[in-house]
Parts: C-alpha cells; structure tokens; sequence
C-alpha cells in the first residue's frame, strides 16, 4: 500500500548517502577489480594464476587462511564457555563484563598488539616468568612466529565471538535448560543437544566475523609477524608501497575481497534463519 | 448533505487481493459510527484512508463537500486517538495535548485556555506537567483524547482505543467517551473487534469482513437481526445446524434437520425455496434445557457443564452438532444425560446456506 | 552448571587473556630506563613527558581527531535518514539498500584504502586528507545506520503519526518529535563510530603523507625505528582514555543497550 508522496521521499532520504557510498567506496573497488583483469591484450586471469602459482603468493596465502581457522577455533573453544558464564550473570553484573570484555575491540590496535611485545619478547613478561618458574632453560622466540600472530589475533577477536554468543545464548529460554536437565542431561548433553544447536545461528555469525576479520587483518600480522611470517595483509601493503608494484598489489587486494566475500556468502547459507 | 463521504474506496496491494474494495460510506454531522469486525478484515485501513496516511487506488474522500483524496495527512483537520496511545514520551501532558495547536500557530493565551478547557473535560487538570511515563493507561488514554479533540478536527477517528485497558477501565471510559462526543458533537468513526463497544456507543455500526461491509444498520438492527451468517456469528449467535426447507410462508418456515422437525419465526425470511438447504442459528442464552420433547426440541446429551458465574454453560453434543446453552444460575442444575434442547420460533434464524 | 567452577576458570582465563595485556602494558609505561624488560627496573614518568614533547605525535592527534569529528559527524548526517527509511518504508530495493550500507562491514578496510589510493590520491592527483576522510566516512555507515536503525524500530511510529495528524509535516515531526527520542542512540553511534575512526589502521595505512598522518599510523612508524616504553605511554593514555568514555557511557544511559 503507498503512502502519499512515498516514492519521492524516499529517494529524498537514501540518496545522499547513497550517491556517497557509490562514488568513494563502491567506484574505487570496482576499478580495483577491473585492473586485477586488465591485461594487455584485453581481459585476463592470468595474474590470478600467476598469483597461485608463485610460491610465496601462494603460501602466504595458504597460511592465512590456516591461521585464519585456528584463530576461529580457538575462540569458540575459548569463547563458549565465557560467553555461557556471561550469560548467566545478573543483569547487573552482565553489563559490566560485557562492557570490560569489548575493551580489546576498543582499543587502539597498535597499542594493543604493542603490549603483546612487551609480554612475549625475548626479555618480555612470559619469558621471564617462564625461566624464573624453571619451566625452560632460556627465553623462546615467540615474536615473528605465527604463534604470536594467533595470541595477538584471538585477543581482538575473542571478545567478537563472545558477543555474538552471549546474543545467541539470551534468547535461549532457561527453562530449555532446565527441562533437559530435570530430563536427566548432564552438563555435556546439556551443551551438544540443547545449547549448541540454539545457537548455532550465533556461532556460524562469530565465526563469520572472526575468520574473515583474522585473514584480513593487518596491525597484528605486521607487528607480531613483521616480514618473516606475512599475511595476506601485510603483503599487500609490501607489495604495493615497499615494492611498488601495484599490479601485484590488485591482484591480491582482489583475493582478500573475493576470500571475504565467497565466505560471507557460504556462511549465510548456513545461517538457520537470517540476521 | 453528507458530513464525511467515502465512495467507491479501492485500498490494496499492486498486484493481487485488495485490502478495501468498492467501499462506500456516508456520515452526516455529529454521527458516530462504528467500524466493527475481525482483525485483517479492513477497518483499520478505512480508518487510515479517511486519516490520510493511505492513498486509495480509486475512489474519493470527501469531507464536508471538499476532496480529501489527494491532500496529505497534516493537512487535514482530523484529530486521531489510537489504540497505544501514541503519547509524545519527551513531552508533559500539556505539552502533548498543546502539540495541534502550536502546529497551527495559536498564541500562548488560547493555547492556555483550550488546553485548560480539554484537561477539564476528560478530567486531568492538575496533571499538566506529569511526563506520558508518570501516567497509567487511562490517564494516557485520556490525554490522548484531549489532544485529538482540543484543535477542534471536522472528524474524530479513534482506532481501538480501549483495546489496551483493563475490563473494568473499559467500562468506566466507554462511558465518557459517549458523553464527550454527544457534548462535543464531532463526528465519529470508531474501530473496534468488540461488538459491545460497538453496540453501546453507536448511533450506526458497519459490520466488515475482508474488506467489504456485511451489514451497516443501527445496533438494535445488527443485533437482533443479522443479514448474514457472518454477522449472526460475530453478534454472538454461537450454535448452528443444517437442515432442509420443509414449507415456508409469510411468516414461517418449516426445517427438516435430520430427523428433526423445527419450526422457525424469523424477523426476515431468507430468500430461499422449498427444498433448498439452510442454515439455522440461536443464541445460547435463549435455548431451554427439557426432559421431555415438545416443540423445536433437538435431542441430545450433556457432555459438560462449566459455573461463569451468574450463568452456568452448558454443552451439548446431538445429532445436529455440539450446541453451547447458557443459563441463569437460578434455574435447577441439570446433571451429565440426555436432555432435549428447546428454542422458540422467535428466536431462530434461517439462513441461505452458502458454500464458503 | 551455571557456578561450576570449569566455568568460572574459563571465564578467568578468558578475562585474563583479554584484559591482562593491557595491564601489563600500563605498568611498563612507567619503567624506569629504555630497555624493555618485565618487570620493569625503576619507576618512571619520562615516557609520558616524551609522548607530549614529540611534535609528530601532537600533530597526529589532530589529525586524528579532526578526522575522526568530520567523518563522524558525516556518517550520521547521512545515515541517519537511511535509516529512517529502512525503518519507516517498506519498498522494492529495501534489501538492497540494507546491503549496500552494510558493505563497509563486509569489506576489507584495507581494499578500501588501497583503492582510494590508487584511483583518488595518485591517478586524480587529489591530495590525501579528503581521501581519509572519504574512507573513514564511509567505513562508519554501518555504525550509523544500524545503531539508529534499531532505536527507531523500539519508537512506536504511532507517535509520529500522531504528530502528523495534528498538523506537523513529516520533517518537522522528525525534528520535533523522533530527534529528541533517538538522543540516546545518535550518542551510542557517535561514541562508537568515532572511537573506530580514531583508531583506523587499515584504511589510512594507506592514504598517507608528508603533514598527513593518523596517530595509529605514526605510532607504527615510530615503533619501526625505535623499541621503547614511549609507546607503551602513549598506548597506556589511549587505552584509559577509551576505557573512561565507555565506562561513563555505560553509566550515564546505557550504550550497550544501542550496539
């Protein structure tokens, strides 16, 4: 049914914005990906294949994408449990540790990633603590490991997976609980055959953000990773201003678009309802 | 000549069903009519159209002799009342009811004055600087009025108002609201599911289903003598049976219904021929309960019995159908068994029997 | 199972992860020489002093902050009506809509970046300020037009009609009458977007310049070329300073409520 003068407000209201978002957001990328098959010739896909053929191209980004899954791992394993506890908490109490828990997501992410130096550098926080507890003889290298890329990626995102868990797990009704519980489920049952598959919507929706937020991360990988362990992101920026090679740069520009994308894609397949 | 003139309204969707179709309606001055119905059946949507927030497809609103149709909503002089209220939260009470008039440039002094003399009739003075929040229900509801009625509209349109209030509230404000508007004497559409509302407060109700109006008459007419199925069964004639057309004349009709012989007087006969099959309805609160058979009496059994207070409800499952019966607590309890339901010719209704 | 203790270590542990790193950070900003050990030998407010003496920090303030305020400002200028009209109507191309301006979420901001550099800075010769602004405006939409989207949803747009039938027009009845009520929201939105513009790496990483840069992207700069408590410092102020506004948000109406 139409309002009187519907039509023409509403173009009245989106337009601004919209005009705004197609002239400096969506034109820039899409030059972007017309240069990425912009040959000499006319179009191509050759630098696509020459990317995966390359070996360095190739691996790092392999090893993104393997971090990338580990990353997501680990926060649900580490997540699901926070964010149950979370859950439960008085009203209160919830708002609290939600707001402390989302700092990470707040803050900086040079000083962030920076206190990780401090912590696992060679006379850092961890070493220390470790040869003083005489658990190893001599400080380890964790720094420009892809260990130390993790450590410092599950940090900022953790607390992503966390929110979207506590969202799901509020909208699960307590008594769902309880009636599995009075059924005879114990702790675990309760877990795989009543929480799990409630939240499944939130957990698909975290590990959307998480993964497709680690393999196009920068700060991290730049810092805790520097040039010996590259990440897709870093590379990028190596290639286009160390090297200046903008040709390469596009072509993995496009990569990271068309990785994000395809997998936001994938994963809202999965989604039982839609957001 | 007619105050408020909807003709030939066509509301509805692009492609596929129309909410409102060929809908015709004509007030004079100082009316209030009620639109009464189920919910999805349109009346919301009539009452929008008349308001201004929906362009009809086809079809004219004309208010006061002039053409509404195409004017926007702002513009028009209708003060509306709906079923939340609609309260502006961030202003006090006088501000809220004040809203119309500042809209329309009044100075402060008559502001003052109108605003005080709207706050005296429903009731609130002393509550001038109390925010919506600080309210209950009907304070809020009664604020809502003031400011409808305050900027003086040509058409009040009230949209479910007391849907929100608790029973005994209803009452109370149903009441006033009667009053206000025979002092006012503002011309009024009223929505509303509930046929009660409808019946205490209307000088005419429209009953509507699915868009089209079933029966527009006076509450005694929609009530005693409903025009079709629907409307009997809105009005609350709960039981119905099938039957046959035995003989029919002037003033009766005779009905074969399985092995029973029912003879109804009917305040309009259907029009219908012998043979012809019917369907036959009544109130529960006009059946009788029987040992013995006699006239108009179904046979049947007592399957349940439930105590409402002033009435106990009876249950009865027969040949013909389960048929609810209501009677007065004073009458003797009639235990589970068989039992014959009694209805007077009178207070039958016989229906061409349609195929929905 | 809600107190059981495997539940309460996780928690711990979880806390700890998250929020241990930056106190650790803060207690190296005080140290008393340049070497960055743990725990830190003496106590010291030198690297304080060096985060305000350093010119290039100052001037990376403000240009974070300036950049911050406009691209801010900018987003909910222009999202807000967008999300009005996500709200309010219902029209073909609504999901489109929705998606565009979600897009800057989905997007990786470092493409984003890269292309306003290419295409703005070095093929149209622009010069660098507006393309950060460009890019940072653009990457708060999402902020903007979700956060005011679901404070509309919660109004009942009952109360705006009822403002329009007593004579207000639309616009007016938006200014009068939604504006006042979406306060709490616009203020979650700006808190929000300019704390994510204020520490943007990814898009500014690549739009900048001599005379312009963001203080996230001389903070990297600096840590290239040297590795002392200087950087904790200044992380440690930033890191409070976010802490503070969040905190006193929360308390004075409720942020999280809008997110």
């Amino acid at each position: 049914m139409r309002q009187l003068f519907q039509t023409r407000t509403i173009l009245l209201l989106i337009t601004p914005a919209a005009l705004f978002l197609a002239l400096f957001f969506l034109l820039p990328l899409a030059l972007v990906l017309a240069d990425s098959v912009r040959g000499a010739t006319g179009f191509t896909l050759q630098r696509y294949s020459d990317f995966l053929a390359e070996d360095q191209t190739r691996n790092v980004y392999l090893r993104t994408l393997q971090l990338g899954v580990i990353v997501t791992g680990l926060a649900t394993l580490m997540g699901y449990p926070a964010a149950y506890f979370i859950a439960h908490l008085p009203a209160s109490r919830r708002a609290l540790a939600m707001s402390l828990v989302i700092l990470p997501l707040l803050t900086n992410p040079v000083a962030r990633t920076y206190a990780w130096l401090v912590i696992l550098g060679r006379n850092g926080f961890f070493n220390q603590t470790m040869v003083a507890l005489g658990l190893i003889a001599e400080p380890i290298r964790i720094i420009y490991t892809e260990n130390a890329i993790v450590i410092g990626l599950l940090q900022l995102f953790l607390p992503l997976m966390v929110l979207t868990l506590v969202s799901a797990m509020e909208n699960i009704p307590a008594d769902v609980e309880e009636a599995a519980r009075s059924l005879g489920a114990g702790g675990v049952q309760t877990f795989l055959r009543v929480i799990l598959p409630l939240s499944a919507d939130g957990l698909v929706l975290g590990g959307t953000l998480v993964f497709t937020g680690s393999i196009t991360a920068y700060v991290t990988p730049a810092i805790l990773g520097g040039t010996r362990v590259l990440m897709l992101a870093t590379l990028l920026q190596q290639r286009a201003i160390v090297l200046l090679d903008w040709n390469g740069a596009t072509i993995i520009a496009v990569v990271m678009i068309l990785t994000t994308l395809v997998i936001n894609a994938l994963l809202r397949q999965l989604r039982p309802r839609s957001a | 000549m007619a105050f408020l003139e909807l003709t030939n309204l066509q509301v509805g969707y692009e492609r596929g069903s129309s909410v409102l179709s060929d809908f015709h309606l004509t007030m004079e001055k100082g009316e209030l009519v009620s639109l009464l119905g189920p919910s999805g059946c349109g009346k919301t949507t009539t009452l929008r159209t008349i308001a201004g927030f929906i362009e009809p497809s086809r079809g004219q609103v004309l208010i006061n002799g002039r053409d509404y149709t195409k004017t926007p909503p702002h513009k028009r002089n209708i003060g509306l009342v709906f079923q939340s209220y609609a309260l502006f939260p961030h202003l006090s009470v006088f501000e809220n009811v004040a809203f119309g008039l500042r809209m329309r440039r009044v100075n402060n002094t008559d502001i003052r004055r109108r605003v005080t003399a709207a706050l005296t009739m429903v009731d609130l003075i002393g509550f001038e600087k109390r925010l919506p929040t600080q309210l209950s229900g009907g304070q809020r509801q009664r604020v809502a009025l003031a400011r409808a009625v305050v900027i003086e509209p040509d058409l009040l349109l009230l949209d479910e108002p007391l849907s929100n209030l608790d029973a005994k509230l209803r009452v109370g404000m149903r009441a006033e609201l009667h009053h206000l508007q025979r002092q006012l004497g503002i011309t009024t559409v009223y929505v509303t599911h509930d046929q009660v509302e409808a019946m205490s407060l209307s000088d005419r109700v429209l009953v509507m289903n699915k868009g089209k109006i079933e029966q527009e008459g006076k509450p005694e007419e929609i009530f005693y003598r409903p025009a079709t199925p629907f409307v009997a069964r809105f009005m609350g004639f709960d039981n119905q049976f099938a039957g046959h057309v035995k003989s029919i004349n002037d003033n009766q009709i005779e009905i074969i219904a399985g092995t029973c012989r029912m003879v109804a007087r009917p305040h309009f006969i259907p029009n219908v021929r012998v043979g012809d099959p019917v369907d036959v309805l009544f109130r529960p609160e006009v059946a009788q309960l029987a040992r013995a058979p006699s006239e108009n009496a179904i046979p049947g059994e007592i399957v349940f019995r439930t105590f409402q207070g002033s009435t106990g409800e009876y249950l009865v499952r027969s040949a013909l159908g389960e048929f609810t019966v209501a009677l007065a607590e004073t009458t003797p309890s009639f235990t589970p068994g068989a039992i014959y339901v009694v209805i007077a010719p009178e207070n039958l209704i016989v229906e061409q029997h349609i195929e929905e | 199972m809600k107190r059981s203790p495997f539940l309460l270590a996780a928690f711990s542990v979880v806390f700890t992860f998250l929020l241990g790193p930056f106190l650790i950070i803060l207690i190296a900003s005080f140290s008393g020489d340049a070497s960055m050990a743990f725990p830190p030998k003496g106590f010291s407010l030198q690297w304080f002093q060096k985060v305000l003496d350093v010119r290039m920090f100052r001037d990376a303030f403000w240009t974070s902050l300036q950049l911050a305020v406009a691209s801010t400002v900018s987003a909910l200028v222009l999202g807000t009506p967008v999300a009005y009209a996500l709200v309010r109507f219902k029209f073909r191309g609504q999901n489109i809509v929705e998606i565009l301006f979600s897009l800057p979420a989905i997007v990786p901001e470092l493409v984003l970046g890269f292309g306003l550099l290419q295409y703005f800075a070095l093929r149209m010769n622009m010069p660098i300020f507006p393309g950060l602004y460009f890019g940072h405006t653009a990457i708060l939409f999402p902020y903007a037009v979700r956060v005011v989207s679901t404070s509309l949803r919660n109004f009942d747009p009952a109360i705006e009609e009822a403002a329009i039938s007593l004579g207000a027009s639309r616009l007016k009845s938006f200014l009068l009458i939604v504006m006042p009520n979406l306060r709490a929201a616009l203020l979650a939105a700006f808190i929000l977007a300019f704390i994510t513009s204020f520490n943007n790496v990814s898009v500014s990483l690549f739009l900048t310049g001599p005379g312009v840069a963001t203080l996230p992207i001389q903070m990297l700069a600096y840590m290239e070329m040297y590795f002392d408590p200087t950087i904790a410092a200044l992380s440690s102020i930033i890191i409070v300073i976010t802490f503070a506004i969040v905190q006193i948000a929360e308390r004075t109406f409720g942020i999280s409520q809008h997110i």
